[in-house]
């Protein structure tokens, strides 16, 4: 399975000039998730995809007040 | 008018959203791929899949968001580095997906998945009579978890 720090790594592998791999944690409101879920997103998958029309509107609403912690990952 | 193939029936049921969301779709179309070859791109706003390797070759065009396509490929390339590590990034590349137990076959996955480009083509490459891959057979579309291994944009 592949985890969030090894899936970091791969995309500042891909743009090496971005300050490396990091993981931005988000705490986002169950009401927001809600509108995300669907039948191709279902949240059992563990994957939440924010849409136009599924989410994405709410989220970027929300997005200035929502707690959010940046996780530093290792270069391995 | 005459009716849809057998292949283009297959596959608009293959793209009837499930209970089993993206994961469900990919474990579809590696199924389908045991039979014979596909290609996927994303193409003037809609998802085209066609038939490779066979006459005639077909195509259609199905209702999916372009974030499942994407997610699709992401997919696929979680389980291709599952299958071979770093074999390849999110972005693209190539690799192997062994599908099925009795027989399982090892599929060819082609991919780019970028922000200006989104395809795939999902190659039979044989059918697997290799005695260790049957002691150990992989279902890197078939697996018990059926969380996503990867996010699926960038």
């Amino acid at each position: 399975m592949v985890q969030p720090e090894e899936y970091a790594r791969g995309i500042a592998a891909e743009f090496p000039d971005e300050g490396g791999p990091v993981i931005l944690v988000v705490d986002v409101p169950e009401d927001i998730i809600a509108r995300a879920i669907n039948d191709w997103f279902p949240l059992s998958q563990g994957l939440i995809q924010f849409d136009p029309g599924a989410g994405l509107e709410e989220l970027l609403a929300a997005w200035p007040t929502l707690q959010k912690r940046i996780v530093e990952v290792s270069d391995e | 008018m005459s009716d849809p193939s057998p292949f283009l029936q297959l596959i608009r049921q293959v793209f009837r959203p499930t209970q089993h969301g993206v994961v469900g779709l990919v474990d579809d179309l590696l199924e389908l791929c045991q039979e014979q070859g596909l290609q996927l791109d994303w193409h003037a706003d809609q998802c085209r899949v066609r038939s490779i390797g066979v006459e005639p070759e077909e195509s259609i065009e199905v209702p999916v968001p372009k974030s499942v396509f994407r997610a699709v490929l992401a997919r696929l390339a979680a389980l291709c580095n599952e299958r071979n590590p770093r074999s390849v990034s999110p972005y693209g590349g190539e690799g192997e997906l062994t599908v099925g137990v009795d027989p399982a076959t090892v599929c060819r996955v082609a991919f780019t998945n970028t922000p200006g480009t989104q395809r795939v083509q999902l190659t039979r490459i044989q059918q697997d009579d290799r005695a260790g891959e049957r002691r150990h057979p992989q279902h890197p579309g078939l697996d018990s978890d059926p969380r996503l291994r990867a996010p699926a944009t960038r």
